[in-house]
């Protein structure tokens, strides 16, 4: 059996139960290109995910890729053929992609306002073009890029919790506790043994 | 251990670098195939522009330079032995004029500019030349 299934940008994370002898094949769409390429705003899938009828109704493609194969790289080719597809006639306006880069420059750790500062765009530009091409807030939008540098820092740079709440720019070790368990269900002390989307163990 | 390099983290590295080669009369050592990074020819110790992209892939998190922005709290200093025709070149480059050349009270002259990225230069002569 083959579900569909389409999530939504998220600030928390999802528990995903796996039965055993199940296979999942995905695509993660960079920042900015998941609306083209869904076709859908995605500020209505914020924080949601899409299963089965419902991801067919919102992207009724899925139906098509959701056809039985031959195997698991069968499914896999077709969903990257579709995307890539999609990612090609895309058009993201610069500015757009310009804010969302420097949220990822400045390791989410800028207040909105200076972002805005940057571009000599006022706030509220900034928030209107963000929400639209990601579905978060730039606010959200900056806090799951703190959270993603933070897990790097910790587990791939290996810094202690210390030096990574300092580095990442979290008040103190408890802020950064807290955003860990609130957006990715883990504790900064040791090594989840579980999957994070966009982050690879 | 030395100092090897100053690096800069930039928004265009080939429009920085066409820059600094117009402002300063620096030569390019080379341009990154991918643009984001460069060295310019300023002997052992390298001035180097890296794109702010890079600065995500080393793993850093950094405030962006700007001309729109206050400075960062750091300069790049030039030393020359026209410091006011080297000043009026810069300007007439597309630096930010800061504050023309003056003679310092130990004999140094010296002026400030600000870069395209809104980063500071000082152009100057040797310290007791």
């Amino acid at each position: 059996m083959i579900t569909p299934m389409v999530t939504g940008p998220a600030t928390r994370f999802h528990m995903a139960p796996i039965a055993a002898g199940t296979s999942y094949v995905g695509v993660r769409l960079r920042p900015g290109t998941a609306r083209g390429v869904l076709g859908m705003d995605l500020g209505m899938i914020a924080n949601r995910s899409l299963v089965g009828d419902a991801a067919l109704t919102a992207v009724p493609e899925l139906g098509t890729l959701c056809a039985p194969a031959e195997n698991v790289d069968e499914l896999a080719d077709r969903l990257l053929a579709f995307v890539a597809e999609r990612v090609s006639g895309l058009m993201v306006d610069a500015l757009s992609e310009d804010l969302i880069d420097t949220l990822h420059v400045t390791g989410g750790r800028l207040p909105i306002a200076d972002i805005a500062n940057l571009h000599t765009v006022d706030v509220r530009t900034v928030r209107r073009r963000i929400s639209c091409a990601t579905g978060l807030t730039p606010k959200q939008m900056a806090m799951v890029v703190q959270f993603h540098r933070a897990l790097r820092l910790r587990f791939h740079h290996g810094l202690d919790v210390a030096s990574t709440a300092i580095e990442a720019g979290y008040a103190d070790q408890a802020h950064m506790s807290r955003v860990f368990r609130l957006m990715g269900g883990v504790s900064p002390a040791r090594l989840p043994d579980l999957v994070l989307a966009g982050f690879s163990i | 251990m030395k100092l090897g390099y100053t690096i800069i983290y930039v928004a265009d590295v080939p429009a920085t670098v066409g820059f600094y080669e117009r402002a300063f009369g620096l030569g390019c050592r080379f341009v990154h195939e991918s643009n984001l990074y460069a060295e310019m020819e300023t002997g052992e110790t390298v001035l180097a522009f890296a794109g702010e992209p890079m600065a995500e892939m080393n793993g850093l998190a950094i405030r962006p330079n700007r001309n729109t922005e206050i400075a960062a709290g750091f300069e790049i200093a030039f030393v020359t032995d026209d410091p006011r025709t080297a000043y009026a070149t810069a300007v007439a480059a597309g630096a930010a004029a800061i504050k023309p050349p003056a003679e310092k009270p130990w004999g140094q002259v010296v002026g400030y500019v600000r870069d395209p990225n809104g980063c500071l230069i000082e152009i100057c002569s040797a310290v007791g030349g």
